[in-house]
């Protein structure tokens, strides 16, 4: 084609479609995204109407529920929703938020560690380090969980007397709060240090410059102009982790215990080892009572509510980083 | 000229010493960058320890047999073949739809409210993809079909951080961390 490219009209029009198709491209998974949380809210819907605002509420023994759920009679009419669930919103909260402070803290140092101090050698290994552990499967994390850290924390750490002392409430076998939310944290860390030292990175190196012809010293310099640029970023990087940590299900289920209760603050350092229930890894622990109905239309209102808390999440990070992006790097 | 130098405010020292503020938290940049090798190693060590002495080419290559004996049970070559299927499958599918839609977004994005919630829909799956998998697969298709749009953050992610001038050939080289993550995804 020997046309002459005149950007009116050639490329122009290429430009044009390619625009059209990739527009599409990206409403076809919109419209993927939107179906799916309709389909999963209208299978939720019986479990949500039956319970009412009391479906959030607390009551009764979540385990128990879930057994007279699956247990409930052939009968439509008669099924079983009685449902409160607070416990397991609860130990959801706790994780997440756990794993999501701790590793945020940890990932911000080991991104400035990659960027800024880390000798050239250790930086050519730390960055295949974090993709590996980035790309560990979650069923991996669990099963070093559930072969070395449980036993571990179970036979050293939780006394007989700690045991015994709460024995009457529930069993301390080292599937563990503290457990859950040291794994969780590994397996979203590397999501994080990805991210901010992407962003690290893309601070103008001017800015930087300017800092240090100032006088800071290289700490001052990466901590008050090239994080605080990067703030969008380290935004967005909690979101996704956030997002990460709520759906992990089978790394959860396998060592948190999967027993519906709510640890105490109150009760100190028992707090840390007592077992909790999250909701995807209920979810996982209950995958084969699908076939009932109940339980099934239970099991969806979880991953109704576990869906909409990412899309507050996802809107509610936008929302903040709005006033942070005027002299920030994009993320 | 005198008036302008008279101006000019005392010199103050300039905050170029190392505080122990600053030391405190170098110090901390270097023990997590440690930590951080100390875990990858013991895990890759743990599991190649525990693991490969077990694993050998005739496990790799029998298909599993049920016996009541669970230690003659074993042969893994169907779950692998599974295992493969479906990472090519979903991969399939992800690519156009996850590359498309990065591309749309990074490059295009125009009418503002569809690439606002195009964004926040992906961002709301990435995570929350996988309790919600066993919770409503019926099949393989669908399976894919999910993984694809859990790929698409990746996809985005990878896209806007490297953010070339034109993002159009840049999908190639930057698939490959989302293709490597894939496997991640069906477990």
């Amino acid at each position: 084609m020997a046309r002459p490219a005149s950007p009116a009209t050639g490329p122009h029009r290429s430009d044009k479609r390619a625009e059209l198709l990739l527009g599409a491209l990206a409403s076809v998974v919109l419209v993927l995204i939107a179906g799916m949380v309709v389909f999963v809210l209208a299978k939720a819907w019986p479990s949500f109407s039956h319970n009412g605002l009391a479906w959030f509420g607390s009551g009764g023994n979540v385990d128990t529920q879930l057994i007279d759920i699956f247990n409930s009679p052939a009968n439509p009419d008669k099924y079983e929703y009685t449902f409160h669930a607070w416990p397991l919103l609860y130990a959801t909260a706790l994780v997440t938020l756990g794993a999501v402070i701790v590793g945020l803290t940890f990932a911000l140092f080991a991104a400035i560690f990659i960027v800024e101090f880390a000798p050239n050698r250790l930086r050519a290994v730390l960055e295949p380090v974090v993709r590996l552990l980035a790309a560990v499967p979650s069923v991996i994390y669990g099963l070093i969980g559930i072969l070395v850290l449980v036993p571990f924390v179970g036979n050293h750490l939780i006394s007989q007397g700690r045991k015994e002392s709460v024995a009457y409430v529930v069993q301390l076998s080292g599937n563990s709060l503290a457990v859950a939310v040291v794994i969780l944290t590994v397996m979203i860390t590397p999501i994080m240090i990805a991210l901010i030292v992407d962003a690290l990175r893309t601070v103008p190196r001017s800015w930087t410059e300017g800092a240090h012809a100032l006088g800071a010293n290289r700490w001052r310099v990466v901590w008050t102009i090239a994080v605080r640029a990067a703030r969008p970023a380290i935004v967005g990087a909690c979101v996704l982790a956030t997002a990460r940590a709520l759906g992990e299900a089978i790394m959860l289920s396998m060592v948190s215990g999967s027993v519906g209760f709510a640890p105490n603050p109150l009760d100190g350092l028992t707090f840390f080892v007592e077992p909790v229930r999250p909701l995807a890894a209920t979810i996982v622990d209950n995958a084969e009572g699908l076939s009932v109905k109940p339980l099934g239309q239970t099991l969806y209102a979880f991953a109704a509510v576990l869906l909409i808390s990412s899309l507050f999440l996802s809107l509610g990070a936008w929302l903040v980083r709005q006033p942070m992006k005027r002299y920030g790097v994009r993320p | 000229m005198e008036a302008a130098t008279a101006r000019v405010p005392a010199a103050r020292p300039l905050e170029s010493g190392w505080r122990r503020s600053d030391r405190l938290f170098v110090g901390l940049c270097w023990a997590t960058g440690i930590l951080l090798c100390l875990i990858a190693g013991s895990l890759v060590l743990y599991m190649l320890f525990r693991g490969l002495q077990y694993v050998s080419v005739d496990l790799l290559t029998t298909h599993p047999v049920s016996d009541l004996d669970q230690s003659k049970t074993g042969g893994f070559l169907d779950p692998l073949i599974g295992t493969v299927i479906l990472a090519v499958m979903g991969t399939l599918i992800a690519l156009p739809l996850g590359v498309g839609a990065a591309v749309w977004l990074t490059e295009y994005g125009r009418p503002a409210w569809l690439a606002r919630s195009v964004e926040s829909g992906i961002e709301m799956v990435a995570g929350s993809m996988r309790p919600v998998k066993p919770a409503s697969a019926e099949g393989p298709t669908r399976l894919a079909l999910h993984t694809a749009v859990g790929l698409a953050p990746i996809y985005r992610v990878t896209l806007r951080l490297e953010r070339p001038l034109s993002a159009l050939d840049q999908p190639c080289a930057s698939a490959r961390s989302p293709i490597f993550c894939a496997t991640a995804f069906f477990t």
